[in-house]
């Protein structure tokens, strides 16, 4: 049976120049954000204006060369961002303001699809596209979108991903919600102060085909929303059991095949316990709860591009049959202590399929998941 | 048995209808942090509501899913976040969570309550398009059984002299789709 099957891969954060980098900053544990900030590495020089487009496309190149594409025709293209081109024009527009008789030229105003048009063309992409700016949750909508086309036939390719560059309306407006922390994020623990903000692409190469040993699948996936708040989870965590039910049940799997989550565990106190509350709810009345780790201790929160970002962790630790360590947690709160965090490198069977949960929550109320596997038999 | 779509007509507001929509929100409790955006998008989809067909009346709201397009999202509530923050140094949380591309589709499904799938999108002048193509999705997925796609956009004036191109200045439309079940 052929399934949406991971090509090719590869992501840039602070946390590393590629994937590689950044599954051994994970692996180890090492946190790579400074003062609650995670921006590129500089030798990417992703630091211009341009720096989002560059971005997109050294990830999404390097994936499509993995997956030995030599074009994408007729190849679907899901991008999904938060802010876009953003962060050249908030400068041109903070100085019109504060001189309102200046210009404009230097820096026009980008409507946010625009990144999207600019890549599709930059790499003569055919077929359909989309954006997805669902918040926190967009590249992981955006890759349970992919699969959906696949299934439903409407390519046999989808190149889909993420991206966000830091700018001044997201630093300063987490800011005023009061969620940033300048301490490395400590999710889930009981002592957690926060989230850290960062910079990420990241691009997954799926093809409709049939999955053989070795082989990441990404099988299914699905969305719910909270109805709650604009900007807090809801506390019971409706929405985020009931997108992880539902993606099971997209993939035809059951509560009992989930070995581990990928949590969405930002280190907010809000986050983390709603997360914590959908995940035990879900999960109690199971013998062996799965592993429950988040990895944002290392690369930050990169918002729009988190999910991509997790997503690709996800394939480097199933293809190494390995579970990361949720870095920064040592001792659970009342609610986050009900589920299994996993506090070491954990081995998985190489001789049983392994099938993660991958979560997010967003703003808005905007909750998704992914169900992966990778193929044992 | 075979399913079909069901594409209801499109709702299509006026420019006076998008006035009145706007002026008619001010003093409402409920509205008095809505953007532009979301009081279009309110209006609209009350009107959505009323031609709903009778046979998806009974769909529950978690049985809904919600695709908005939108080319500009919240410049507005953005240029209001940077010009507190230029002119007085205040960083306002209420423009910075009306800022978000997706804050009327968090509105939205707040006030109607609906707990199915929802996603925003951006495709410059395909925004339509891919909005009602992912509601399409859905329902073919069975992710629902009824699903809505708007495409709305609302730029203030004092951004339209930066805009190099403009795929939309100010637009509310919306359609509402379902399945139905044929003999064919």
């Amino acid at each position: 049976m052929r399934s949406a099957v991971v090509k090719g891969v590869e992501s840039f954060s602070c946390a590393g120049t590629n994937l590689e980098e950044i599954w051994k900053a994970v692996a180890v544990g090492q946190p790579k954000t400074e003062n609650g900030l995670g921006y590129f590495p500089r030798s990417l020089n992703l630091l211009s204006t341009s720096g989002f487009h560059k971005a997109c496309l050294m990830s999404a190149s390097a994936a499509i060369k993995q997956a030995g594409w030599s074009d994408l025709k007729n190849t679907g293209l899901i991008l999904a961002t938060t802010t876009g081109y953003l962060a050249g024009w908030e400068t041109g527009l903070m100085d019109y303001f504060r001189a309102p008789t200046s210009k404009a030229d230097s820096t026009p105003y980008s409507p946010l699809g625009l990144c999207l048009e600019d890549l599709s063309e930059t790499l003569q992409q055919t077929g359909p596209r989309l954006l997805v700016t669902s918040a926190c949750a967009a590249s992981t909508q955006a890759i349970k979108i992919a699969v959906d086309w696949l299934k439903l036939g409407k390519v046999d390719r989808v190149l889909v991903g993420g991206a966000e560059v830091l700018c001044e309306l997201t630093k300063s407006g987490f800011g005023t919600l009061q969620l940033l922390s300048t301490e490395t994020c400590r999710p889930f623990d009981k002592t957690r102060s926060g989230i850290n903000l960062s910079e990420a692409a990241a691009f997954i190469a799926l093809e409709k085909t049939e999955a053989v040993v070795g082989d990441i699948e990404i099988l299914g996936g699905a969305l719910a929303s909270d109805a709650n708040h604009m900007t807090a989870p809801s506390p019971t965590g409706a929405g985020s059991q009931t997108s992880m039910r539902l993606a099971l049940q997209s993939a035809h799997l059951s509560l009992e095949d989930v070995n581990w989550i990928h949590a969405h565990g930002t280190g907010s106190d809000q986050n983390d316990k709603a997360e914590a509350i959908a995940i035990q709810s879900l999960f109690s009345s199971g013998n062996e709860p799965p592993w429950v780790c988040s990895t944002k201790a290392i690369h930050g929160h990169a918002l729009g591009a988190s999910g991509a970002l997790e997503t690709s962790i996800c394939i480097a630790a199933l293809r190494k049959n390995l579970i990361p360590a949720s870095t920064g947690f040592i001792e659970g709160d009342e609610t986050t202590r009900q589920i299994r965090i996993n506090q070491e490198l954990r081995e998985t069977s190489r001789f049983k399929d392994t099938v993660l949960l991958k979560n997010t929550l967003g703003f808005g109320g905007v909750n998704a998941s992914l169900v992966l596997r990778r193929r044992a038999s | 048995m075979n399913l079909k779509l069901l594409e209801q007509p499109e709702i299509v507001l006026s420019p006076e209808n998008i006035q009145r929509a706007w002026q008619e929100a001010q003093g409402q409790p409920n509205l008095r942090r809505a953007t532009k955006n979301m009081v279009f998008s309110k209006r609209l989809l009350d009107k959505l509501f009323e031609v709903q067909p009778a046979h998806t009346k009974s769909i529950s709201k978690n049985r809904m899913a919600l695709v908005l397009g939108t080319a500009h999202g919240e410049i507005g509530a953005t240029t209001d976040y940077f010009r507190a923050y230029t002119l007085e140094q205040i960083a306002k949380p209420i423009h910075f969570q009306n800022s978000l591309h997706n804050s009327t589709l968090g509105f939205l499904s707040i006030h109607y309550q609906l707990t199915g799938p929802t996603f925003a999108v951006s495709t410059l002048n395909e925004n339509y398009f891919g909005a009602l193509s992912a509601a399409k999705d859905s329902l073919l997925l069975k992710e629902c059984d009824l699903a809505i796609a708007l495409c709305i956009d609302w730029v203030p004036p004092e951004v339209i002299p930066w805009m190099k191109s403009s795929p939309y200045l100010t637009i509310a439309k919306g359609k509402i789709i379902s399945l139905e079940e044929t003999q064919e």
